[in-house]
């Protein structure tokens, strides 16, 4: 599913912003963990992860922040498990 | 070892974050983002100056191999900009204790150089029981 531009003065409270699919590789978790600064060795490290007591390496939930804005204020979705 | 609750309401020491194109264009490539603007969980980027400090503070008793990211929420005022450096003040918002996982909740204000807030951002910490 593509992703749908929304902007910023365009939001209302109320607004309901549209389903985002996407499959999430290892590659991207890495990469996204780089990009935001996130060096928990969980979702670098798939060895961490499992002596921590993950099946894996996890994803990051703050990377799928799509929601419904209320008062231009979006509530994080939980990241499917 | 529950965490320390009387660290609520603690601050830490202010920290400069530049939103960086390159650092954005990373960010955005993560995300599968193929816009031109900042992103808005960019503001991600911005509470990671600061955590570190807060995870192995020894007064809040926090054991990271235990933590997992629980929730997340913005409040934006506007949008980031590339080039703009922002001050970023933090404090913990709030402590819990329940049923021996510890839940920590950090505030963060991303400061624009006209003194305003651009954007806040609680972030929830969950230490699971050991």
């Amino acid at each position: 599913m593509p992703a749908v531009r929304v902007r910023f003065e365009d939001l209302a409270a109320g607004d309901e912003v549209p389903p985002l699919s996407r499959m999430v590789t290892r590659e991207d978790v890495k990469r996204y963990a780089d990009a935001s600064g996130d060096h928990n060795p969980l979702h670098q490290n798939d060895d961490v992860a499992r002596a921590v007591g993950f099946p894996r390496r996890s994803w990051s939930r703050r990377a799928v922040a799509i929601g419904r804005p209320r008062n231009r204020r979006f509530n994080a979705i939980r990241s499917p498990r | 070892m529950p965490l320390n609750a009387a660290l609520e309401g603690k601050t830490y020491p202010e920290t400069a974050f530049t939103v960086d194109a390159e650092r954005v264009a990373r960010f955005r490539e993560a995300l599968g983002d193929g816009r031109d603007d900042v992103p808005p969980t960019f503001a991600t980027a911005a509470e990671f100056t600061v955590f570190p400090a807060i995870v192995s503070d020894p007064e809040l008793g926090l054991d990271f191999t235990r933590v997992v990211h629980a929730e997340q929420e913005y409040e934006w005022r506007r949008p980031l900009r590339v080039g703009e450096t922002l001050t970023v003040r933090t404090l913990i918002a709030s402590i819990r204790q329940k049923a021996g996982t510890g839940f920590l909740t950090i505030r963060s204000e991303l400061v624009g150089a006209d003194g305003d807030v651009a954007v806040l951002a609680w972030a929830t910490l969950i230490e699971r029981s050991a």
